[in-house]
Order: C-alpha cells, then structure tokens, then sequence
C-alpha cells in the first residue's frame, strides 16, 4: 500500500474536481460581488474585510468579495499558471539535457548556466528582473513572468536529467545496445528513454510543488502576475494585482497579519494543501517506480 | 593545488555573476508616457538602446572612481555606511542560521537514522517528512498568528515579532530561517548514513568492539560528510531567499529590506518621470548577498578538503 501516492493524488484529484466544478456550487458567488460597506447587527456600519460570519465563511477580502468563492475560483488559475510554468521549463530543459550529453558545446553551456544561477538567490534575480521597465510597462507582462520563472531553473532541472542520462549510460545492458549496433535514435527510444519517464514524471511533480512555492513567496514580497497601475494619493501609479491566483491574499499582509489574519491563513492552507499535495505524489510516484523496477532487476 | 583552483574559479564566477547584475541594475531606464486628455495615465512603450545602456554602466564606473567608493546618498551620509548597518543585521541573522542548521540538521538526521528501527520512528522520519513537505511559509505564519492569539489570550509571554531592535525578533528570525535547511540536511544525512550501512569497515570497526556512537560519530559520519556539504550552496541560496521573505514578514529593516527599497521602483511610477532603481544601492546589497554565497561555498570546499583526501576528490564530483 502505497499511502503517500494514495493520499497525494486524491488531493490533486479534489483540487481538479473544484477548479472545474467551484462556479457552478451553490454556496460559491461566482460573479465575485464586491460589497463596499454593510450594516453591523447592532446598528452602524462597517468595511471590508468582514470577519468570517454565515454570509462569509471564511471572511472577505478588502474589497469585500467573499473569500470561500474567492479561494474555489482562484484554485483553476493557481494550476494552470504552475502547470504553464513547469511545461515551459521542460520545453527548455528537456532539449538542453540532450544536447549537452551528445555534444561538448551544450554541455559547457549548462554548466555556465547552472554556476550562474548557483550565484543568484532565486527571489534576489526575479525582484532586480521584474523591476525593468522591460516588463512592468510590457503587454504580455504576464507571459514575461512565466519565462522568468520557468528559465530560472532551466539549468538545474537540465542538469539532473543530464546525469542521469551519465549514470545509465554506465550501465552494462547499453553497452550491449552498442554492441548490437543500434541506431542513436533507437538507442534513445529503447534503451534511455524507458528508465528516464519515471524520472521526468516524479521530477516534474516536484517541481510542481517548488514553482507553487516560489510564485508564494513572491506573493509575501508583493510581486504579482498580472496588475493594473492604479492612481495613487499625490499622482503616482501603483501596480496592483489583478489575478485571482492565490499567492495574492498575501498582498499587504505585514497590515493584515495583525487585523485580519484570515486572509493570510486562507492563502497559506491553501498554498501549503497543494504543496503538500504535490510533494506527497512525487514521494508516492518514487517509491512506486522503485519498487516496479527494482524487483524486476 | 586542486583545491586552489578550484577557489580561483569560484572568484571568477562571482565576478561574472556580479558583473551581469550589474548590467540588469543599470538598464536605460527611458519610458514614454501615453496620457489621456485629463492627464491619467493611458500606457507606456519603453525602447532599448544599446548605447545608453554601456553608457550607464560607463557612467556608474565613473562614478565609483570619482568619489572613491559608493559617495553619499544624502550630504552627510554615506551610501557605504548605510549599507554597510543593513547588511551587518542580516548578516547576524544569515551566519547562526546556516551554522545552526548544519548542526542540527545532522544531528536530527542521526536522531533519525537511530530512530527508524523503533516504534517511535514517526517522531524521527515523519517529523522530518512533514517539515520537507509543508511549505515553511505555512509553519511561519501559522507560528507568527498562533503566538499573537495565545498573547492575547493571556496564555503566552509577549515576543516581539516585529522591528529589528530587540534580541528576541533576531532570535525568532533565525529560527524561521533555520526550518527548512534542518529538516533538509535531516534527510540527507539520514539517507548517506543508510548508504554507508553495512559496508566492511563498519563490520571491522564492531568487530574491534569499538562503541556504537564513536563508530556512528567519526567512522560512518565522516564518510558521509562530503555528500552533505555538497548540500551547502542549496541551502545557502535557500536561506538568501527566504531571508527576503522573513524580512518583510516581521519587518526587520535588514539588506534585504534595503535592496527592496532600492529597486522596488516596478510597482509604482509618476507619469513624466523616468522610474529608475537606487543603482547605488542596489550595487552594494548585490556584492553583499553574493558574497555570502562565495564565501559559504569556499568554506564548504575547506571542510570538505579537511574530511577528503585530494586523492580522492575526483572521484566525489
């Protein structure tokens, strides 16, 4: 009995039943309506965010949206975006990896990429990059966003699949496969690419769960997908989120943490739910491919 | 020799590292402005021009050589000093931090490894499981909310959470830090150490009665501690940026607060104006976070150097 896999994955199945189904259950406001003050049971008024009560379960947002039907709706967009991220990562990596273990030249590349990068603290790189003008005025500034952070780690993951392809090539049955004259392609179709799925596979679940972080991380520092300038006091413009995805609810949380910590604890269940989620299945998946192959050898 | 070699290498990295920062820092930082009729703001384009770019970063060089170091931010006050106090705090909060959780980190992976044969070895493996898995992002503000509820409640003594001031926000800010690199370097202690079970200069050390803790100590340990330094740029790179996250969470006016003020122009802007980064600034905090990192991987090299011998340092790459 595999638990972490069994667990992990219904949470991941949960989580994809709500991203389809969160606007047609009744309880979620799928027009996100936002109430600007309301009346208090005892007499006068007050503003958002409203504490969690029976019209809010889990409170409101500063704008007084609720945040259950909030969290449902924003669960679609939180994977898509992570998803999104991890795809282009592979488009990258996958193709380096390759490269670089048949020829010399890609191989001096992803070494200079990964040192490069073993220089930089991830957040330090994307809060001087995201800064330029470059992309905060650009159109497709969340396009822009998703390169960023899928290139970021394009070395490292380029990397793990790069030595992994060395240490089967040290094994005795590819050797055979030489031997016998196969082609490259043949040799890669059926002598690298069986034992490298599972691998990808557990490796892309847990950079699933690294990208969720990260994009959380940058929620905490104010860094968002996609904004708005929105006119400030004294003329100047802020950017200000508009996407629904979760690592928004941390937005002005050193202020929220003191009054009204249900919008930085609904964020932080569900980011780490979904972590936790991601790290469970990649283990699960490990130990289900270990004891597959490992038997049979 | 290896190892001088090595070091040489590291330097030049960094320098290339610290170079390419620099050209982000002084990007041409020229926008045009689209305004409507009542002035708002309606777009902007924003042009690359290689030139201005190396002009820039000419004009920064210039600068360095002219005032002889950083100059001053307002008259009076130097940029070095003011950067130089921030990066002091941070600095005490990032070296016990890392040293702590090297420390602890081993140690919990060997309470593990002892534990796993037992009935409690869900207080050493699970404990251990549950940490790598969560986000610590959710343990600190889970801790952070949770401490002000039970001071409220009267149930706990007050802890500043908040400034950079007091000794307790330093001591709580190290242990946020510490979370996750403990619970990593736990597990691959724990994992080299299962590696190097059974092997037969285990069985021979048994054999001569040596006690099971020096055995587990000097012999198995030392083999095992160059597959957990290896770690050491990982976790350095993870206390780096987490450190950003923990600063801004109990708003500890450290480097990388300053860093923050320094090029946190991308969320607002005044129409006419070019925004523009504090480059100065942002220079100093760039040498001081990557330093960190050059320094934490050359002293990983030393105690590696100290535990291997370079005969066999090949074979560890």
């Amino acid at each position: 009995m595999n638990k972490s896999l069994t667990i992990g994955l219904l949470i991941l199945s949960l989580l994809l039943v709500i991203s389809f189904t969160a606007p047609y259950l009744p309880f979620v406001d799928s027009s996100l309506k936002e109430q600007v003050m309301r009346q208090k049971e005892g007499g006068g008024y007050e503003l958002p965010p409203f504490a969690p009560s029976k019209e809010y379960p889990l409170g409101s947002d500063a704008n007084g949206v609720d945040l259950l039907s909030k969290v449902l709706l924003g669960t679609k967009e939180t994977l898509l975006t992570i998803l999104a991220i991890a795809l282009i990562r592979y488009v990258f990596a996958i193709p380096l990896a390759l490269a670089s273990f048949y020829s010399r030249f890609f191989h001096k590349i992803l070494i200079v990429w990964n040192r490069l990068f073993s220089f930089m603290p991830p957040i330090f790189f994307i809060i001087l990059i995201v800064g330029t003008p470059f992309i905060v005025f650009s159109d497709n500034r969340f396009l822009w966003f998703m390169m960023v952070l899928a290139l970021l780690e394009v070395g490292r993951v380029a990397d793990i699949f790069y030595q992994g392809m060395q240490d089967i090539k040290k094994k005795p049955y590819v050797e055979a496969g030489i031997v016998a004259g196969s082609s490259a392609l043949t040799m890669m179709r059926n002598y690298y690419w069986p034992p490298l799925r599972p691998f990808l596979i557990v490796q892309f679940f847990s950079d699933l769960g690294r990208i969720l972080f990260l994009i959380g991380q940058l929620g905490i520092v104010e860094i968002f997908f996609s904004v708005e300038f929105v006119s400030q006091l004294g003329g100047a413009y802020k950017a200000m989120n508009t996407s629904n995805i979760w690592p928004t609810y941390y937005a002005n949380i050193t202020k929220h943490i003191w009054s009204d910590p249900w919008l930085p604890i609904t964020g932080t269940v569900a980011i780490g739910i979904t972590i936790f989620a991601f790290s469970l299945t990649s283990n699960g998946l490990q130990q289900y491919f270990d004891r597959k192959y490992k038997r049979a050898q | 020799m290896v190892y001088f070699k090595k070091a040489v290498e590291q330097f030049v990295l960094w320098l290339i590292c610290v170079f390419f920062f620099i050209a982000i820092l002084f990007l041409p930082y020229t926008t045009k402005y689209e305004v409507g009729q009542g002035g708002q703001f309606e777009s902007a384009t924003y042009e690359y021009k290689v030139d201005r770019h190396i002009a820039n970063i000419k004009g920064f060089f210039a600068y360095v050589k002219e005032n002889k170091g950083l100059g001053e931010s307002h008259p009076g006050q130097l940029y070095s000093e003011k950067i130089m106090s921030k990066a002091w705090k941070s600095l005490l909060l990032i070296v016990p931090a890392l040293i702590l959780a090297f420390i602890f980190g081993v140690l919990k992976g060997i309470f593990d490894f002892q534990m796993q044969k037992r009935r409690l070895n869900f207080l050493g493996n699970g404990t251990t499981w549950l940490f790598i898995s969560m986000p610590d992002l959710f343990f600190i503000i889970i801790t952070q909310i949770g401490l002000m509820y039970l001071y409220e409640k009267g149930l706990f003594f007050h802890v500043a959470l908040f400034g950079s001031d007091k000794l307790e926000t330093y001591v709580v800010c190290i242990l946020f830090l510490m979370i996750y690199p403990v619970f990593y370097l736990a597990n691959i202690t724990n994992v080299s150490l299962r590696e190097q079970e059974g092997n037969d200069y285990i069985r021979t050390a048994i054999s001569k009665g040596t006690s099971g803790m020096k055995i587990l100590f000097i012999h198995i340990l030392k083999n095992s501690l160059p597959k957990i330094l290896a770690h050491a740029n990982t976790i350095t790179l993870y206390v780096l940026s987490n450190l950003f996250i923990v600063e801004k969470l109990t708003d500890f006016k450290g480097a990388a607060n300053g860093l923050f003020q320094a090029v946190f122009s991308g969320t607002s802007f005044n129409i006419g104006l070019d925004i523009g980064v504090d480059g100065v600034s942002a220079f100093g905090y760039t040498i001081f976070f990557t330093l960190i990192i050059l320094v934490s991987n050359l002293v990983a090299q030393i105690f590696r150097s100290i535990v291997i011998p370079a005969s066999q340092e090949l074979d560890h790459e």
